[in-house]
């Protein structure tokens, strides 16, 4: 095996063997899985959690309530005919996910309305305040029209009819487009940093630990950098899989028993509004059951538009831009005499990144505006920011400004691991200084 | 006497610091040669530019009368002053993966980690980390790590330093059946005694410049001054007497009743013989010889010549 090779060797199983590695391949996954299906959960709570059971004297507020998807964590059913207050103050007073609400006679026409709450356990905050919110909206509707019951249903029915949009022609759904651009863009951030430091850290554990002597004088020391900078890179690429992979497995998994879970509890929870009218709750059901999972369908069919992107051009990225910031941390990590130094110093080189990455949330807002541009083809921006813009471009019309950022990526990664190796050939070797601006230049010209 | 290694010229500079003066000497094949000299000499800088860590400024060296380049590192170890390890790599994954550095198949380097590993009984050591390891026992996993890969040429700065006197003993012993199996050991060193008992050549080197240089008897020869040191049964009166102009006493000490240790110095180029000759008519003689001056003696009495030559410059 060649030098090189055996120094990536090294870098890489010492990395992949350690316990920490190990964990986060297991846990990462999970992790994601959790992130991406925590919204669903919370959806689901949503649907299942409070009743409101009303009592409406006025005869109009608590059917138009009850036709109301308020897309909150109440339900409003209309009591039952038979059922008088008392009695369901007796039936329902132990029942903490039950709210009886009273709404007087004169609620529409006195200034200062009131309704009456009866709960055993204290609602939530929240909870009160959407009661109070729906009713308003309600009342202020009723005092503005003046009209009738059968009129207003039919006009609720108008103006609260959701509007539908049919997106064509544009590829990839753009909401997914949203959730690709911020991810990726995220994602290549956080493996450039992390992998980046762990260069640094590898580094000035060589130098601090003294055996670097030994082994440069082995090996030249810029075979000894490329062997430690690919050897990382590869447990960057290798943890990255691990965790792609097992997140799809996993979310693939969990999500498919969810999907279940959810639709169940979903249509249960409609089902329960049957006390007030059959017609529209089945309607309701078959546009909101289903919601969620049509919604993850799509994104995954769209998703299969974004292969090229993901699996090739992003992944070029993430090596031109780890290749060019590892060459910064590798030469840093030679100049600084303890990891502790270097690491509170690493700012001036992790500043581009990150300003990158604000750049790259911007890019949803105008992914074409010229600082979205620039920024993806400016090298120390451009591995973040383009693939932030990659869902947003058509890569028929648009491939000269990947091959543009990518041309210009290579050629910087190419000029700043040259200067790495000339800067870490001298800093390595030098203790007790911290090395002025004008040292290292001189350092640089030597080393020639 | 074929040398091993040629130093011609090396001159080596950081920034406007001049390092190392136009060095030139030669390393005997299959000797231990002592490079000696005070912090700050230059002793460093030159071991680095022998293993290649470093480039001389100026001047070449040759390895086996061929310039030296990276492919010759394979025919080097070198074990530095400041010493380091992987601290938390596996004294075998260590040892193996230096011996590979240094070009030796695993085959190879597994056979000769386990042959060291034996040799020094420390076989159950292969799974322990560098850190769970004291200082000496580290120190010896660096010694094999320096000498694994069968290196011709053997570079050692200051290699007892953290060692018991058990311990630097067995790496005496193994220097010396180094050298026996004809490997040129370079020694840098402030242990003067240690010197005096393994080297074979020395050269001292002073303010980046050598000062003196050559195989070490000779040198301790060409520095002796005449002075010898003779204990005999006897009275003092008549031993003083009986020198005469040939002799003259430094210092006398009484080591008991009737035994005296006298030194005395040739004042002209009378030796021992005739010293013998002088005395023995006047005091039974237990024994006699020449005072050697001993290599901590010549290398404190050279940086002092050096500096004061450099001062008066």
């Amino acid at each position: 095996m060649s030098k090189v090779g055996l120094i990536i060797k090294r870098e890489y199983f010492t990395r992949i063997k350690k316990r920490s590695f190990v964990l986060v391949c297991l846990l990462a996954p999970l992790f994601l899985t959790l992130s991406i299906l925590a919204p669903i959960w919370i959806n689901k709570s949503n649907y299942e959690e409070t009743i409101v059971m009303i009592f409406d004297e006025t005869t109009i507020i608590g059917d138009i309530l009850a036709l109301k998807k308020s897309g909150t964590n109440l339900k409003y059913i209309s009591a039952p005919e038979n059922l008088k207050l008392d009695e369901a103050i007796e039936k329902y007073d132990n029942i903490a996910d039950t709210i009886i609400l009273r709404i007087p006679d004169n609620f529409i026409k006195n200034t200062a309305p009131l309704v009456e709450v009866f709960n055993k356990n204290a609602p939530g905050l929240y909870s009160i305040n959407k009661i109070k919110s729906d009713l308003y909206d309600i009342r202020k509707k009723l005092i503005v029209y003046s009209t009738i019951k059968f009129d207003l249903e039919q006009f609720e029915r108008r103006m609260n009819s959701p509007v539908g949009v049919v997106f064509q022609g544009q590829g990839i759904h753009p909401q997914l487009k949203f959730y690709l651009s911020l991810s990726g863009a995220f994602v290549l951030y956080l493996l450039i940093m992390i992998y980046g430091v762990q260069v640094l850290r590898g580094i000035s554990e060589e130098k601090n630990s003294r055996i670097i002597e030994i082994i440069i004088s082995s090996v030249h020391p810029s075979t000894l950098l490329k062997g430690k900078i690919i050897g990382i890179g590869l447990v960057g690429i290798t943890q990255f899989v691990i965790v792609f992979s097992l997140t799809i497995a996993t979310f693939s998994t969990i999500y498919k028993s969810l999907d279940i879970q959810t639709s169940d509890i979903l249509y249960n929870n409609l089902l329960m509004i049957n006390e007030k009218g059959e017609q529209v709750i089945e309607e309701q059901a078959k546009i909101n059951t289903p919601i969620m999972h049509q919604t993850i369908q799509e994104y995954l069919i769209h998703l299969q538009d974004y292969i090229p992107e993901i699996l090739i051009i992003t992944p070029i990225l993430f090596i031109g831009g780890y290749l060019l910031y590892a060459s910064f941390f590798a030469a840093f990590g030679s100049v600084m005499d303890s990891e502790s130094d270097s690491q509170s110093l690493i700012f001036p080189i992790t500043l581009p990144i990150v300003i990158s990455l604000f750049i790259a949330y911007n890019v949803i807002n105008n992914p074409n505006s010229a600082l979205s541009f620039w920024a993806s083809i400016f090298p120390l921006s451009s591995p973040v920011v383009m693939t932030a813009r990659l869902p947003f471009l058509e890569l028929q019309t648009d491939w000269w400004q990947i091959v543009l950022s990518i041309s210009l990526l290579a050629l910087s990664t190419w000029a700043s691991i040259k200067f790495a190796a000339r800067i870490y050939r001298t800093g390595i070797l030098i203790y007790g200084q911290k090395p002025s601006l004008k040292t290292i230049c001189k350092w640089y010209k030597q080393s020639k | 006497m074929k040398s091993a290694i040629k130093i011609n010229q090396v001159n080596k500079y950081f920034d406007t610091f001049h390092v190392l003066k136009n060095i030139q000497f030669n390393i005997p094949k299959g000797q231990i040669f002592g490079l000696l000299g005070p912090n700050g000499a230059g002793k460093t800088t030159l071991l680095r530019i022998l293993n290649q860590i470093t480039k001389a400024d100026e001047g070449t060296i040759e390895y086996n009368d061929e310039i030296l380049t990276p492919q010759h590192s394979i025919k080097i170890g070198y074990l530095p002053e400041e010493r380091g390890l992987y601290k938390k790599m596996k004294v075998e994954e260590q040892l193996l993966y230096l011996a590979q550095l240094k070009g030796l198949s695993l085959t190879e380097a597994k056979e000769n980690m386990n042959f060291w590993l034996d040799k020094f009984e420390i076989s159950n050591w292969k799974n322990k980390t560098i850190n769970s390891l004291s200082k000496g026992m580290a120190q010896k996993i660096q010694f094999i790590a320096t000498v694994i890969h069968q290196p011709e040429i053997i570079i050692l700065d200051e290699p007892f330093s953290g060692f018991d006197p058990i311990n630097t003993n067995l790496i005496k012993q193994e220097i010396l059946r180094l050298k026996n199996e004809k490997k040129t050991i370079i020694y840098s060193t402030h242990n003067m005694d240690s010197v005096d008992e393994i080297c074979d050549h020395i050269a001292i080197i002073n303010k980046g410049e050598i000062i003196l240089k050559g195989k070490l008897q000779t040198i301790k020869e060409k520095k002796a001054e005449n002075i010898f040191e003779i204990v005999f049964n006897g009275n003092m009166i008549s031993f003083s007497n009986a020198l005469w102009t040939a002799f003259t006493l430094i210092t006398s000490e009484d080591l008991g009743p009737n035994k005296i240790k006298a030194t005395v110095k040739s004042t002209g180029e009378a030796h021992i013989n005739e010293l013998i000759i002088q005395v023995m008519q006047s005091c039974k003689i237990i024994s006699v010889q020449e005072k050697i001056p001993s290599i901590n003696e010549i290398f404190l009495s050279e940086i002092k010549n050096h500096l004061s030559k450099l001062n008066h410059e």
